[in-house]
């Protein structure tokens, strides 16, 4: 066969029409493993439910967090965590690569005539993500019905920005770090530890060191991700810089682990066998 | 043209290893130890299309690593590699078209699923029309026996079964070469004949060139008509199968059975100070093994016979796998000593 020639918007078309096909797969598979499926998506929101629990038991203690009120920290935290779900959802593939790798599955993507990453992320969704994902809106509604945000149009889209932005960091960052030690360093858990740190954007920046601050912002900035959108959110005129600074950081981070990844894939050995 | 060239290629695998003791991991970060695997050395060879061609050798040979180098998983670390024309490590979309691969140690379908469901995921990856997609299924369905698994979770399906949804799922976009990295490893024998009398009918009807690897000779035999060892990374032999049959099967075999193998000792030792001669006796029988090119078959089989009067005789050319089995341990000089003249022999 000969490869059919595509344009741009051809090949976007293209390839969401796949990833929905990924996601008739997963949602088939489920179905296969009914019971399994229950307990993930029970898990998932049990999980947030006890976090949650946990938070109001200590934010009812402490009505004000380094200046933020309760409804404040409530919002911060419902939108940080709504972002990790989405992407635990939809965009889990780093921590799923090693598997393909030691399978040899990514081998078997390498010969399709799509993007192996592309194939790899549509193929690792986790439905425990989307229990915690129903959960954190949840919350994230619960806090802002209690705030006066005066919502607008605009403002509604900035929080669908905002969380797409969040998915995408944390994809960029969790994926760079898997790139780098797999393919250049050889240890692969490290991921974990990383992906932990995320946790820390779900309170006020303000109450960490500025070492973990600074780590959050500029290193490995979660933190963009999470806790400034819903600074911004809260208080546009002292974070007003987080508006186009989210998407734009979201972008960047994406073309340059993007192009990591083209290079690990260069450097790629295959397993043996 | 050839479909598939492959100028001068090597690939060198850098592991790297990690350091014992506590502090290993942490100290392995800044200065790795690096290990290297020449899993293939400067093999050169060309495939013209329609070919249908066998790739053997021993475990861990290099197979492998050629097929990978060759679907553009992984890119030679010297050398050049054209499939169809272009490099497949750089182009890699390009040159999922125009091949198929079946690995027989991983697979391509989605193992929850009916295998129905796999070949629509495909169908629409490759973007086949429809009407291709429908007739492919059918025709090759039909072919490899599989109508009846396509709705079944591909799970529940036997190793054999599940090579022939493998197969399929390779075809359904018409590819011009199809790859088989081991695809008859841990079948029966019923489960191999299936599949090799299908890879023999696409590559003779709809040409398709044909690289198998395998350890299994009946799979050449049957299959290929040109045959390529590979042993050590080293190409060490490039030709036919019927070449290494007639030229490097050069032992034969004499038994006979009788009361008094003592005397038939005796006569044969007429023939000993070649160099292969070998005679053994084992109660009743004796064994007599020679090379057919230094010792003149009928002449002694004559001499035997004018001294012996033996109950049984059986004649035997030399087992061709022990023969391919000496070939990997001793190399190809072992049971060939003066190379021969003709173009496509040994390398
Ligand atoms: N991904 C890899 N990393 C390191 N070494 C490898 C890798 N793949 C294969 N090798 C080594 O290269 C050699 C050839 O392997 P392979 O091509 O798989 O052999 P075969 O398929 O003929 O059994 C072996 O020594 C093997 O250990
Ligand atoms: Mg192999």
């Amino acid at each position: 066969m000969i490869a059919p020639k595509r344009n741009a918007l051809q090949q976007l078309v293209y390839l969401l029409g796949l990833y929905r096909i990924y996601l008739k797969i997963y949602f088939r598979t489920l179905i296969e493993y009914r019971t399994d499926t229950w307990v993930a998506l029970i898990g998932g929101l049990c999980a947030q439910a006890s976090t949650l629990t946990f938070l109001t038991v200590i934010f009812q203690r402490i009505p004000r967090l380094a200046g933020w009120s309760y409804y404040e920290l409530v919002f911060i935290f419902g939108l940080a965590a709504t972002g990790r779900a989405l992407n635990q959802a939809f965009l889990n593939v780093p921590y799923s690569l090693n598997g393909y790798i030691r399978s040899g599955m990514l081998d078997v993507f390498m010969i399709r005539p799509v993007g192996p990453l592309f194939q790899a992320t549509g193929m690792s969704q986790e439905i425990n993500g989307v229990g915690s994902a129903l959960t954190g809106m949840v919350i994230l509604i619960y806090a802002a019905s209690h705030l006066e945000l005066h919502w607008t149009f605009a403002k509604g889209i900035y929080v669908a920005v905002a969380l797409i932005s969040s998915m995408i960091i944390q994809l960029a960052v969790l994926l760079a770090i898997v790139v780098s030690a797999f393919w250049i360093l050889e240890i692969r858990s490290i991921i974990y530890p990383v992906g932990w740190l995320y946790d820390f954007t779900r309170y006020p920046l303000q109450i960490f060191t500025p070492f973990i601050r600074g780590l959050l912002t500029y290193i490995i900035p979660f933190a963009l991700g999470s806790f400034y959108p819903a600074a911004f959110l809260l208080r546009p005129h002292l974070y007003s810089w987080a508006g186009l600074v989210v998407p734009f950081v979201a972008i960047l981070l994406f073309i340059l682990t993007y192009n990591l990844w083209l290079f690990g894939l260069r450097r790629y050995s295959s397993a043996s066998g | 043209m050839p479909i598939i060239e492959v100028d001068h290629v090597n690939k060198v695998f850098k592991t790297s290893v990690r350091r014992e003791g506590r502090f290993g991991t942490f100290i392995s970060l800044f200065s790795p130890v690096t290990r290297q695997v020449t899993a293939v050395e400067d093999i050169s060879f060309t495939i013209e299309k329609g070919e249908s061609v066998a790739y053997l050798g021993p475990n861990g040979a290099g197979k492998s690593t050629t097929i990978k180098m060759l679907t553009g998983i992984l890119e030679p670390s010297g050398g050049n590699i054209l499939v169809g024309g272009g490099k497949p490590h750089r182009n890699r979309i390009h040159n999922s078209y125009q091949i198929g691969v079946v690995f027989g140690q991983r697979s391509q379908l989605l193992f929850d699923l009916p295998v129905r469901d796999s070949y629509e995921m495909l169908r629409y990856m490759y973007g086949i029309p429809h009407a291709h997609y429908r007739k492919n299924l059918s025709e090759f369905a039909a072919v490899l026996e599989v109508e009846q698994l396509l709705d079944r979770p591909v799970r529940t399906l036997s190793l054999g079964q599940r090579m022939r949804c493998e197969i399929l799922a390779a075809l359904l976009h018409e590819p011009d070469i199809l790859f088989l990295d081991e695809p008859t490893i841990g079948l029966d024998v019923i489960a191999k004949e299936r599949i090799r009398s299908f890879i023999e009918q696409i590559n003779r009807e709809k040409q398709v060139t044909i690289l198998l690897t395998t350890h299994d000779l009946d799979d050449i035999e049957r299959l290929c008509s040109r045959l390529m060892i590979i042993d050590k990374g080293n190409l060490i032999y490039d030709g036919s199968l019927g070449y290494i049959r007639e030229h490097f099967a050069t032992e034969r075999r004499i038994r006979m059975v009788m009361p008094d193998p003592a005397a038939a000792t005796v006569t044969a030792a007429r023939f000993e100070g070649n160099a292969d001669f070998r005679v053994s006796v084992q109660e009743q029988m004796i064994e007599i093994t020679y090379d057919h090119r230094q010792i003149d078959t009928s002449e002694l089989l004559r001499t035997l016979l004018s001294t012996c009067n033996p109950r049984d005789l059986a004649m035997q050319d030399e087992n061709i796998e022990a023969l391919i089995r000496r070939i990997y341990q001793d190399g190809i000089n072992a049971v060939h000593q003066q190379p021969p003249r003709t173009a496509g022999g040994i390398r």
